[in-house]
């Protein structure tokens, strides 16, 4: 079931601000410096179908980010000779970065065991 | 850490705007032109891809408000709309904002003033080290005059104290003190100074070192014959030596004789009596009293050991005070089966005011408090009466979506907005306040000192505790923290009402109504306010009322002499170079040498002037008759006199006669007594003829009396006359004089020629206290004089500001019921009717409030009993007259909305 980020913003705007942007930490962390368009490009080609993000509100996101510290970014050339804002991971992004992923598998290892639970394991 | 560099940044952002748009700007077209360049590749026309390119982007407008709310602090610029917001209104309606501060302003300046004066003489620590240790140690013994068994602090005499240093084990350190004032003399004028007489560890415990040279050793203040040095004061070190650091070792002519200069105390240091500017050891100025077990006149200070609490220390000296008295039985008031003296230690905190001036600073906060109280009434009620007028824009607001809070905000800033103004308007009032108080008042502690209620003990030490708390008056930390704190009150109170009552409307209701003024609920929410404002406004009214008239009973009050045209001054010959004989023919030498300039009628001289307390007593016996009742002996105040002290001050001869040239040293003493004394030793015969002996004056075999004259108050206007004995200068000599002169001219003039007089006699004698008796009444008065004025010009805003706040109610009922007044017009009723109705809704407010003012004042009026005088403070002719002044005004302010309402034209009402 694709996910608009934009119909949910009004609802649900921290939950998807938080999972965009450890997408966005994660993103970094594999590709090093990036400008938002690089960002939004491979956070659409590996989520597939499944998300269909408007670019445009990854830049809140980038935002937030850099005010908290976890990410940098300076002014560079892009592909097509323009000039765009390259963002890059900072020591207190991959932190965060760390941390946060150990959380989500530790959610999502719990989940499981929670699914995989059928009525007569309990008895 | 991380939420804090975000606001931090946030907050920045807040300020400057512009840069981050420019970039997110940037920051898109970047993207688009590559997502452009991307779709263009897989095959796009170029129009196609950059239209793609931007569906896919999404709302630009709508990420560039996120990004905008996450870049800057939203709240913080809807503050500052709010804020741009309510100033336009205060320059659209600049009279309504000129008066909201003016009034604030004026009830901040005067309270903060007022807590500036409480917090410098009753808070804030004393401006010595570690004061909190440091206490005062009084002995304690009976007080013959105010009845059996009744103890009374007293002072130290040197022996006593050696005796107490070795028995005490509290302290660390202590020291006697006494206060005085000495003439010097030498490099300079001739002046009076007042000079602590001290031991060696004075300075010490007090934390004070000398700025330059030393202090007094052991020697030089215990033991007898140590060779004569002194210490400076700064101001007096910079007025007579010009501040010259090479003063050590110059002599001072102190008393006539003359003194090394060994070290000067740092500026700002006047001793605990507050006004010394010498300081000298006992041992030199007074060898005499290291001996003498019954000559009481030393203070002791001391450091508390920082092991043992101020209770341990009370205990301890109370302890040590049984063994001084075991050591030295004999004393004041002592009778075998008497109380034994002990003694008493004091915290430095809790002597440094009297009782009564703690009740007379009290009193005037709390009427000070009641003005801020009615003015933020006042101000709430003006602020209720605007957001009423604004129900239709408001209303509009909330309809197209603003929320309650936002609106509830708008009269928070409203109303913070013209607090703060007028906090900082009252501040600059305050500190004008101080700096006129300071420039205006002879001492800044004339208030704190002035001769006070008869028969209220004093706290020894209190006078100079109080002078060093006066000199202390300033605006500082605390001082500003007491204004945000009353500002914040007042913001609440000038803001909460307006703020509820508008966020909780319902707009749909307003609009179809499109009633422009008040609904019933604001209106009597208003009339409710106004009843507290008359409430207030009453206990300041009678509160001033009792104490213009105490003002008025104390300045009819015969003090027992003609003041007019009499100049005063005080002379004191020292008495190194002036022997009683000398001194004597001094005295008639200066009589005779005024006598002879034009335009005086007559000179007089005496020991002590009317109302200016501090006269010497003493004991009174009758050698010729039968012992008296009563417990121990009577106590008179006794005064030398010349022949024409009675005359030149216009007390009158009541029998008998007064003295003559004639009763001098060699002939048969005689003394004069006045009424008091007559009715009090000799209730149902004449005095004329009997013999009395007095403790002082060489007057213990009995002298005479030849005289009764008319009682003097010389304590206070406000004490009652006290028996008094006079005693003829020329058979017992006393060093210190005043003169009196009563001239036909104006006695302001006098001073220059009678200086020139004196100056003739002896260059070097000092002359001091030159004043108008006329002067020294009005001082004498002026702490009720001050309070009177005080506390009416505070009725006097506070009646103001309670007729606009009744007008304005009435003004706005009026005109909200005009439609209905048609109505009652149309249907006959006349313009008197609708007069009445009006003034009786007006005069049902003012009674509520009356009433209850009065009730609050009965209470209250009881706290102030020590600053009247003649009047009691349930005085019903003042209750009643502020019930009808009250009354008045009230419905003078009612009368022309009232006047309004009944020129209503019915079908101008009914039409619109």
């Amino acid at each position: 079931m694709p996910i608009s980020l934009l119909e949910t913003h009004m609802a649900k705007k921290d939950v998807h601000q938080g999972t965009l942007a450890l997408m966005v930490l994660k993103t970094l962390d594999v590709l090093g410096t990036l400008h938002g368009y690089g960002i939004a490009r491979r956070i659409e080609q590996i989520s597939g179908d499944l998300l269909t993000v408007n670019q445009g509100t990854l830049y809140p996101v980038l935002l937030k980010l850099e005010q908290e510290g976890a990410i940098g970014s300076e002014w560079g050339t892009s592909e097509n000779n323009r000039r765009a804002r390259f963002y890059s991971l900072t020591r207190a992004g991959r932190k965060q970065l760390h941390a946060e992923t150990k959380d989500w598998e530790q959610t999502t290892a719990l989940i499981e065991r929670f699914f995989a639970l059928k009525a007569e394991d309990l008895k | 850490m991380k939420a804090l560099r975000r606001f931090l940044l946030r907050f920045a952002g807040s300020i400057t705007r512009h840069g981050g748009e420019v970039r997110l700007k940037e920051e898109i077209d970047a993207h688009l032109a590559l997502q452009t360049a991307e779709n263009i590749r897989v095959g796009m026309a170029p129009e196609e891809a950059r239209r793609q390119a931007v569906l896919k982007f999404g709302a630009i407008q709508v990420v560039k408000e996120d990004y905008r709310d996450g870049r800057s602090l939203p709240a913080f610029e809807h503050l500052f709309q709010d804020i741009r917001y309510a100033l336009r209104g205060f320059r659209k309606n600049p009279g309504f904002a000129f008066a909201a501060v003016l009034t604030l302003a004026l009830g901040i300046g005067a309270n903060t003033a007022m807590f500036a004066v409480v917090h410098a003489v009753l808070l804030k620590p004393l401006p010595f080290s570690e004061a909190d240790r440091l206490m005062l140690v009084h002995l304690l013994g009976p007080d013959p005059d105010a009845g059996p068994g009744v103890m009374r602090e007293r002072t130290w005499s040197y022996p006593k104290y050696r005796t107490f240093l070795d028995v005490q084990t509290a302290f660390d350190s202590t020291a006697l003190f006494s206060s005085r004032e000495l003439s010097i003399a030498g490099d300079g004028n001739a002046e009076r100074v007042r000079a602590e007489v001290i031991t060696d560890r004075y300075p010490g415990i007090l934390g004070i070192t000398p700025i330059v040279g030393r202090g007094f050793t052991g020697q030089e203040s215990h033991l007898p014959g140590a060779s004569p040095v002194v210490l400076l004061g700064h101001a007096l070190w910079t007025r007579r030596f010009g501040a010259d650091p090479a003063v050590l070792g110059r002599e001072l002519q102190i008393n006539a004789r003359s003194y090394a200069v060994i070290g000067v105390l740092p500026a700002g240091f006047r001793g605990l009596s507050g006004d010394a500017e010498l300081w000298i050891p006992l041992s030199v100025i007074s060898p005499a009293q290291l001996g003498e077990e019954y000559s009481h006149n030393g203070y002791v200070i001391a450091r508390r050991k920082p092991e043992i609490s101020e209770q341990a220390a009370v205990a301890a000296v109370h302890v040590a005070g049984t063994y001084v008295h075991l050591a030295h039985p004999r004393g004041d008031g002592f009778s075998a089966n008497g109380p034994a003296w002990t003694a008493q230690g004091v915290s430095l905190s809790a002597s440094r005011v009297d009782v009564d001036i703690k009740q007379v600073s009290f009193a005037l906060s709390g009427a000070v408090g009641l003005l801020f109280l009615i003015t933020c009434v006042n101000l709430t009620n003006l602020h209720f009466a605007k957001a009423l007028g604004r129900k239709k824009e408001i209303a509009i607001r909330m309809a197209i979506g603003s929320n309650r809070w936002r609106v509830a905000r708008h009269f928070l800033i409203e109303g913070a907005l013209v607090s703060v103004i007028g906090a900082f308007a009252g501040l600059a009032l305050a500190v004008g306040l101080l700096e006129a108080g300071s420039i205006l008042l002879p001492r800044p502690d004339v208030l704190f000192q002035a001769p006070l209620a008869p028969g209220v003990p004093r706290l020894l030490g209190a006078a100079g505790l109080t002078r060093i708390g006066a000199a202390m008056i300033e605006v500082d930390g605390i001082v500003l923290l007491f204004v945000c704190a009353i500002t914040a009150f007042a913001i609440f109170a000038v803001s909460v009402g307006p703020a509820l009552h508008a966020s909780s409307m319902h707009p749909i209701e307003v609009i179809k109504k499109a009633v422009s003024c008040g609904t019933g609920h604001a209106v009597r929410m208003r009339a409710v306010l106004v009843t507290c404002q008359i409430v207030l406004a009453t206990v300041l009214l009678i509160g001033a009322g009792l104490l213009l008239k105490s003002a008025a009973r104390l300045h009819a009050t015969f003090i027992g002499v003609d003041a007019g045209g009499v100049l005063t001054m005080r002379v004191s010959l020292p008495g190194r170079s002036y022997s009683s004989e000398r001194g004597t023919a001094f005295y008639a030498q200066l009589v005779q040498r005024v006598m002879s300039l034009p335009g005086i009628e007559s000179v007089g001289l005496g020991s002590c002037a009317p109302v200016s307390g501090g006269c010497s007593a003493t004991g009174i016996w009758f050698p010729k008759e039968a012992p008296r009742e009563g417990s121990g002996k009577a106590i008179v105040g006794v005064h030398w006199t010349t022949p024409d002290y009675f005359a030149t001050l216009g007390v009158r001869l009541l029998r008998g006669r007064l003295f003559s040239a004639l009763d001098r040293a060699g002939q048969p003493k005689v003394v004069v007594v006045n009424e008091a004394a007559a009715r009090a030793f000799w209730p149902n015969e004449s005095p004329v003829g009997k013999v009395v002996a007095l403790g002082q004056g060489d007057f213990h075999d009995g002298a005479e009396v030849v005289g009764v004259v008319a009682n003097v108050r010389y304590h206070a206007i406000e004490a009652e006359p006290v028996p008094d004995v006079y005693l003829p200068l020329a058979q017992s000599y006393v060093p210190g004089m005043q003169v009196f002169v009563r001239t036909r001219n104006q006695p302001e003039n006098l001073e220059r020629v009678i200086r020139r007089e004196m100056r003739v006699l002896d260059p070097h004698l000092p002359i001091s206290d030159v004043r108008t008796m006329e002067q020294s009444f009005g001082e004498a008065m002026w702490r009720t004089r001050v309070a009177a004025w005080l506390f009416s010009t505070f009725a006097a805003l506070a009646l103001l500001l309670t007729a606009v706040g009744i007008f304005g109610v009435m003004a706005q009922t009026v005109s909200q019921q005009t439609p209905e007044i048609g109505v009652r017009m149309a249907l006959g009723a006349q313009r008197r009717d609708i007069l009445a109705r009006v003034l009786w809704r007006g005069l049902l407010i003012a009674t509520a409030g009356l009433g209850a003012g009065a009730v609050a004042a009965l209470a209250l009026s009881r706290l102030m009993t020590i600053l009247l005088y003649g009047v009691e403070p349930t005085d019903p002719l003042t209750f009643a007259l502020v019930v009808v002044v009250m009354g008045i005004v009230a419905l003078a302010a009612c009368y022309v909305p009232a006047r309004r309402a009944a020129r209503v034209d019915p079908l101008v009402a009914l039409r619109y």
